[in-house]
This record gives C-alpha cells, sequence and structure tokens, in this order.
C-alpha cells in the first residue's frame, strides 16, 4: 500500500513537472516567428544580434534555422512571420506568387571557391567562369552541397552561367547533401574543389590552425555575391502572420544600429557580413 | 578520433560549469520525452491490454500493422503532424508547430505503437495460471483485472522505458516539428544535428555523452524500482 | 435443508473444441470428505476440478454444489471453493500479501493479521521469517506452502488440491498433508485430492475416483492396470506387468484399454474349488493402511512394476504376519476386471 503510494505521488510529480513548464513555454511562444537559413545562424550573428533587437523594440523573436527552399516553404504555409534568406532570384518568385511582401536587402557575404593548395586542374585567379570550365576540362573533383540549400542555389547558377548544363550525372561531381562544413570535410578527402560561403570557410581554417589544405582559389567575381535580404510574410496569403511586427524587425535589420553591429560582427577576428541596406 | 576524448571533456565540462545552453537543451528533452511518454503510456495502456487479453477477429492483422507502425521513421511522423498543424494544416489553430506540444504529438505518435505492442505482449505472457488462481482465492472481475495489470507492472515499467529511450533519442521529429529554436525547442539531438552541421564534432560527441548519461541514469532508477 | 452432498455431477460432459475431455455420467461427493483422483496425465483430472470451481462450465449436464446450480463469481462460489493449482502461481507481493490477498477481497479486514499468521503457521511457516518475504524468496516447496496457506486463511468449505505435493520437499509435502487434513477436521472442508501417489490418497481419502480418458467409475479402492493388452486367440488377453509376471482378463475393448480391479477382488486366498482360471501374482507388501471407514487395513503390493490394492481385515493381517517386505501371492479372477 505504502509503495502503491509512492508511485503514484512520484508520478504526480513527474506530471506537474512535465505539464506546467510545458504549458508556460507553450503560453510564452508568442511573438514574431523567423525562418532563416543555416549561415545565419551557425555563424552565432543572430544569437549576437537578436538579443539587442528585443532590448530595442521588445518583441521576442525566435528563430528556425533550415535550408532557403524549406524556409520558403513555411513562409508559403504561414508556418513563420518572417525570413532572413539568401537566394534573390528565388525570393523575387516568390514574392510575385503573392506569399511574401517587402523585400529588404541587409547585408551580403560571398562565396568562394576553396580546393586543394597544390590546384592540379589548375583554376587559381580565373575569374568564375573560367575556372568551372577548368574543372569540367580536367574531369577534376566538384563536391556539391547537392541539398537545395542556398548556396546549393548558387552553385547551380554559376554552373548554368557557364553555358553548359549541370555536370550532376558526371562521375566527377559528387553531391555530398550535407551541410557546408561537411561539405569542406569531404573535398578535403577526395582532395577536389567545392564552393563555400566565406564565413564556413574561416570556420574551416580555424579548426585546421591556420594550416588548412585546402585554399581559396577564386574570389571577388561579382556573381560571387552571397545576398541577404528580410522578406515579410504576405498577410494577403496569411491573415495571421504578424506582418507589424515583422516589419518593425526589417525596420531594425536595416536601421543604422543593426547595420553597425553587422559590420562589427567578427569571427575568429575577420568579419563575416557587409551591412549593405539602403 | 581525437575530437571523441575532447567530447568527453567537454561534456564533463559543459555539465559542470553549468552552461546554460546545454542545460537549456537537457531540460527541454526531458519535459517533452516525459509528456510524450505519459501521453503514449495513457494512450497504448488500454489499447495493449485490449490487444493483449481479447481474442478477435483481425487481431494479427492488427499485430502486423502495429508492428510496422514500430518502424515507422521518425523523418516521416515529423512530416505527418507537420502537415497537420502547420497553420494551413487542419490543426493550425491550436499554434502547436515549433512549439514542444507539437513536438509531443509527434513523440507521442512515434511511443504509441512501442508502449502498446510491449503491453500486449506483456499482457499476453500472462501466466494462464494467474486468472484461476484469482478465481479460486475469490476475486471478481474488477479484482482480476487490478491485479493482473499490478502483476505484469515491470513488463509496463519496461514498455515505459523502452518508449522515453526511444522519444529521447529521436531527432527527425524535434527538428522538423520543433524547428531547432534556441532555448525553447532545441532538445539534445536536435543540438547535436546543428554541431555536428557546424563541423563542431567535440561539442557534438560532449552532447551525446550527455544523452547516454541521462538514458543511464533512467535505467538505473528503473532497476532501483525493481528492487523495491 | 442443506444438501449432505458438496457436488452432484448429473451426466456431465466436457469438451475443449471437438475432444472429449470429461464424461462422468454420475458423480457425488458428500460435504466434509476426502475424495482422491487418480489416474495418468490427460485423463481429465485437472479439467474435473476446474469444473468444481465454475471457473469452466460443461457443455452438458449439470453441476450441482449445496444442492444448487452454481455458477462463477456467484458469492457462494467465489467465497467458498478454492483450488490450488498445480504449480502454484505466487503474486509478485510478499508472503503475507500473498496470503491475505483473498480476504482482503471479502473485506473482512480485522482480523486478517491474525488469519494469515493461522494459516501460515498451519503449513510450517513463521510469521515472523516469513511475512515480509518477497515472492522470489521462496524455495519451491515454500512457494506451494504459502499458496496453500493463501486458501486456508480463507477457511473454505471446499478445498481442491491438484497435485499438491508433486515437486515439493519431503518436509513441504508433509506440511501441506497435515494441514489439508487439518482443514477437513478444525472446519468440515471437503478436500478434493488429485495425486500421483497412491499410498497417500489410501491413507487420508475416504474414497477414490480413477479416471481414463475423461471416463470416471464409481469411487472406491481399486487398482488400475494400464495395457497393453495382447490379445489370444482363446479370447484372454494378458498386460504384462513387468519381472516377467502376467495379469490375464478377458477382451479388452482396446488394445491401450485401462482395467479397472476392486480392491475386494484381490484376494491373499486361492478360491475354492473353482473352475475358472485365476491370476496368480507375486508381489511384496509395500504399505499397510487402516481405512477408517471400514476397519479394514488397506495394503499396497507391489507386483512386477504394478501397485496393486486389496482389502484385509484385521484379524488376517495379524494371523499371517503381513507386514511391509513381506512376499505374498495373490489371486484375482480376469472377470473381476471391468473396463473403462
Amino acid at each position: 500500500m505504502k509503495k502503491t503510494r509512492f508511485l503514484s505521488m512520484a508520478l504526480a510529480t513527474l506530471m506537474l513537472f512535465t505539464f506546467l513548464p510545458l504549458s508556460n513555454a507553450m503560453a510564452s511562444e508568442k511573438g514574431l516567428m523567423m525562418a532563416t537559413t543555416t549561415s545565419t545562424d551557425n555563424t552565432g550573428l543572430l544569437d549576437y544580434l537578436m538579443p539587442q533587437f528585443k532590448k530595442d523594440t521588445g518583441i521576442a523573436i525566435k528563430w528556425t534555422a533550415t535550408g532557403t527552399g524549406k524556409a520558403l516553404k513555411l513562409g508559403q504555409r504561414c508556418d513563420v512571420d518572417v525570413l532572413l534568406v539568401h537566394a534573390p532570384p528565388a525570393e523575387k518568385k516568390y514574392i510575385d506568387a503573392g506569399y511574401g511582401k517587402n523585400r529588404r536587402e541587409i547585408m551580403y557575404n560571398d562565396f568562394v571557391i576553396i580546393g586543394p593548395d597544390t590546384d592540379p586542374a589548375g583554376i587559381k585567379g580565373k575569374n568564375v567562369r573560367d575556372a568551372l570550365e577548368t574543372i569540367r576540362k580536367n574531369k577534376a573533383t566538384f563536391v556539391s552541397r547537392g541539398d537545395d540549400s542556398g548556396t546549393n542555389k548558387k552553385e547551380k547558377l554559376l554552373w548554368n552561367a557557364t553555358g553548359k548544363p549541370l555536370p550532376e550525372k558526371e562521375n566527377w561531381y559528387v553531391q555530398a547533401g550535407q551541410g557546408m562544413l561537411s561539405t569542406i570535410n569531404v573535398t578535403e578527402e577526395r582532395q577536389g574543389y567545392t564552393m563555400t560561403d566565406r564565413g564556413t570557410y574561416i570556420k574551416y581554417q580555424s579548426q585546421k590552425q591556420d594550416q588548412p589544405m585546402l585554399k581559396v582559389l577564386v574570389q571577388g567575381d561579382a556573381i560571387l555575391l552571397n545576398q541577404y535580404s528580410v522578406v515579410g510574410v504576405n498577410p494577403k496569403n496569411c491573415p495571421n502572420a504578424k506582418y507589424a511586427l515583422a516589419m518593425e524587425f526589417s525596420d531594425w535589420m536595416a536601421g543604422p544600429r543593426a547595420q553597425k553591429l553587422i559590420g562589427e560582427f567578427r569571427l575568429l577576428g575577420k568579419p563575416l557580413f557587409t551591412p549593405n541596406a539602403k | 578520433m581525437e575530437f571523441i576524448i575532447s567530447g568527453v571533456v567537454q561534456a564533463i565540462f559543459l555539465l559542470a560549469s553549468g552552461d546554460s545552453s546545454t542545460w537549456s537543451a537537457v531540460a527541454v528533452t526531458l519535459k517533452v520525452s516525459t509528456c510524450s511518454m505519459l501521453m503514449s503510456m495513457a494512450a497504448g495502456l488500454p489499447c495493449g491490454f485490449l490487444i493483449g487479453y481479447f481474442d478477435f477477429r483481425g487481431k494479427r492483422a492488427l499485430r502486423t500493422v502495429l508492428d510496422t507502425m514500430l518502424a515507422l521513421p521518425t523523418v516521416f511522423i515529423g512530416l505527418l503532424v507537420y502537415a497537420f498543424i502547420s497553420n494551413q494544416g487542419p490543426l493550425g489553430e491550436f499554434n502547436l508547430l515549433f512549439s514542444l506540444g507539437g513536438i509531443a504529438v509527434g513523440q507521442t505518435l512515434l511511443a504509441f505503437p512501442i508502449v502498446t505492442a510491449l503491453t500486449a505482449v506483456t499482457i499476453e505472457a500472462i501466466d494462464p495460471q494467474l486468472k484461476l488462481t484469482l478465481i479460486s482465492l475469490g476475486a471478481g472481475k474488477k479484482n482480476i483485472l487490478a491485479t493482473c495489470l499490478w502483476e505484469v507492472r515491470f513488463g509496463i515499467l519496461a514498455a515505459a522505458v523502452t518508449a522515453y529511450g526511444r522519444v529521447m533519442t529521436e531527432v527527425g521529429i524535434s527538428m522538423m516539428v520543433g524547428g531547432n529554436i534556441k532555448w525553447h525547442t532545441r532538445t539534445i539531438t536536435t543540438a547535436i544535428a546543428l554541431e555536428t552541421g557546424k563541423g563542431m564534432f567535440a561539442n557534438g560527441i560532449a552532447l551525446g555523452v550527455v544523452l547516454i548519461t541521462i538514458a543511464f541514469g533512467v535505467n538505473l532508477s528503473l532497476s532501483f524500482l525493481r528492487k523495491q | 435443508m442443506k444438501s449432505p452432498l458438496a457436488y452432484h455431477f448429473n451426466q456431465v460432459e466436457h469438451y475443449y473444441g471437438t475432444n472429449k475431455a470429461l464424461d462422468i455420467k454420475e458423480l457425488a461427493i458428500p460435504r466434509g470428505s476426502i475424495t482422491g483422483i487418480a489416474g495418468p496425465n490427460g485423463s481429465g483430472k485437472s479439467t474435473l476440478l476446474k469444473l468444481m470451481t465454475f471457473a469452466e462450465s460443461p457443455r452438458f449436464g449439470e453441476i450441482l454444489f449445496n444442492g444448487k446450480k452454481e455458477h462463477l463469481f456467484s458469492p457462494s462460489v467465489r467465497f467458498e471453493i478454492s483450488l490450488l493449482t498445480q504449480k502454484p502461481y505466487l503474486l509478485k507481493r510478499t508472503v503475507f500479501e500473498n496470503t491475505a490477498y483473498g480476504l482482503k477481497i471479502r473485506k473482512n479486514s480485522k482480523d486478517i493479521r491474525a488469519r494469515v499468521e493461522e494459516a501460515l503457521s498451519k503449513v510450517g511457516l513463521p510469521f515472523e521469517d516469513f511475512a515480509k518475504r518477497r515472492w522470489h524468496q521462496l524455495s519451491g516447496g515454500e512457494a506451494q506452502r504459502v499458496a496453500l496457506a493463501a486458501r486456508l486463511a480463507l477457511h473454505p468449505q471446499v478445498l481442491l488440491l491438484d497435485e499438491p505435493t508433486a515437486s515439493v520437499d519431503a518436509e513441504s509435502a508433509a506440511r501441506i498433508r497435515d494441514a489439508s487434513l487439518a482443514a477437513r477436521r478444525d472446519w468440515g472442508t471437503t478436500l478434493v485430492i488429485v495425486s500421483h501417489d497412491p499410498q497417500w490418497l489410501n491413507e487420508i481419502s475416504d474414497t477414490t475416483l480413477h479416471l481414463f480418458e475423461g471416463k470416471a467409475v464409481k469411487p472406491g479402492r481399486n487398482t488400475m492396470i494400464p495395457g497393453p493388452w495382447t490379445t489370444q486367440p482363446n479370447h484372454m488377453a494378458f498386460c504384462d506387468l513387468g519381472g516377467g509376471q502376467r495379469f490375464f482378463a478377458p477382451d479388452p475393448p482396446a488394445r491401450d484399454a485401462m482395467g479397472l480391479i476392486s480392491a475386494h477382488d484381490i484376494k491373499l486366498d486361492p478360491p475354492e474349488k473353482s473352475r475358472e482360471f485365476t491370476n496368480q501374482l507375486e508381489g511384496i507388501v509395500t504399505h499397510l493402511v487402516l481405512d477408517p471407514k471400514t476397519a479394514m487395513v488397506i495394503a499396497s503390493i507391489r507386483v512386477g512394476d504394478l501397485m496393486v490394492i486389496t482389502l484385509i481385515d484385521q484379524q488376517t493381517v495379524a494371523a499371517s504376519g503381513l507386514y511391509p517386505g513381506r512376499v505374498v501371492t495373490l489371486f484375482a479372477r480376469p472377470s473381476a476386471v471391468t473396463w473403462l
């Protein structure tokens, strides 16, 4: 008997412990919901920026970091209120379809093409178009994210710009299907080339104690620019979305304070993003 | 290789230093898996009892369906739950997406077949002598039901722990439905996925060590309960 | 007035699927009696006990309990009939909880402790040592004794025992026997006991019911002669008893038929001037007990592999100096055999 009472007491405590905080958590889960891409979250930019946003505006913001494709889908289905993404052509299409409203450019970083120091294909210093042509001609190993992320979209765009089809069926074209850092690691193992955002490359560099096997070979081409924008979820499509709050966020991100903070954000002493709000 | 060792060291450091993001993930994990486990028990126990206790037409077909459900991949359940609780889904108005409640719904679906199947097996394994014994001691129908359930309490406890272990270690539902939101829906497993994606393998290992420690604690307390 | 019979079976037939498990034309068990049930494995002994608990109802016929038709869960059945199954099932609780289980259901919670203490002491388990033990801290014999104590605590009107001493140590067996007998002595409990131990059954039971393939003959003191029977051209069949001895009987219905011969038809003296052929068997006396009802001595005599029972009056026992170990010659008419 004593044991039964003990057990039921333990169970009751367990339930209290579980359901009370759960309902609290659900009640407090009101506020702005954002979908963003892994690069803003992984670099720690949002962890650095968002507490300031809350301090300035009193708006609690939460975000889920996914690929750009899924982030757009979440907005289309009204599961989030605002997007911070980096795939301008897709964003424009998205707005034209009536899902998004009021796109505002916030900042950019850039992509680079990296490869082994020995550069067997010989692409160093070339522009993007020539570099990719050289890789194709030499059938040099090229590792792609292959996950339809913003970075992957950008890479496909670069291949398309060469005027020839994407070499997806070639056996020197490896689709990793993983995150950027894992993809860089695959590239290193295979002694191949890949395209990455500079932030992730800096991270990779630091992990190798500044002695990375893969070096930046192609950079600075205008086409390699990676533009981040805030896009509101269209209230016509999603009447329940908090459009006013989303615009407040958009304004803040484009405002002088956030722009300054973005410019000052450093990873391993190197700037990751360049603010460029108009 | 070296990141495994540094991961273990870091795990101890993270826990001992009271690293708030780690502890938040631990708390979220415990909260949501406990809730899912309790809900799946509430639903699965009676179902398992009915399936195990009674013989009826279609029982074998039902068992086959149940056994198949044991193999449901978590990302699939996650997708299914997402479809329902997304704002445009039929249950959108409950605002469950990106909340612990949403994860709990998905995890309950995950654990329900486990609890049901294990309960059914436990009930089926009851010694046929038990019923006769209880009858011959003068037990009525209600006494028989209550006593049978109490007799198989260890089997049911094992079902609970198995369910707990399963929901605690799943990643697909938490990621898909919860959204891996820091301080809110980031569980240990989604944190591991994130750290791995970031290339922070040692951090991933550290969180893995934390998870294993919790699982070990749960099993340890179970074997303690058994001895009582 | 209450019926003098605890049980009365009338044309009872019971089936499992299409297998006939039991077929009893008539069976009367008086209150306060001790009935032994003997028979080979699968002869329907356990089924008979199950029917007596009313846990199962016979497909045909009726079973009266205290003169009334009864069913499972009726209070007069639930609280009066208790069965000790062959392999006891102990609840996963303490010895005290096991023993008190039935009492708690009956809701007479005043004297539970006293009743449990009494029941445990009847089976020789000191309360202080055992009450707090858990089910897995008992030997096989102790578990069986706890199971019996749980029944004794109820002071049942009827106690059904299925092989209560089959797989227990000698001390436990003795305790179980004593405690069962005490139940009848102290509370007038009707005992029905299934046992492979014919000596013990003979010793304590008023009568023994022999079952074979679900069929029973009138209870009494009988010896069962299992086949196989070898038929000869002269319509006499024989069964090898071992040790080169044969038992002859006329026309068995089947090769594996079970023959039954009453203790009254087995004699120590040769029949006088009989022209009929007589079985003449050498055997060793193994056991002599007094039948409390008839004041006769029940002698168990081993012939080859068969245990034969005969009834001898006390004077003859004394005069012929019968004692266990003594070699005797038995005589039995083949026509005295009946078939089950």
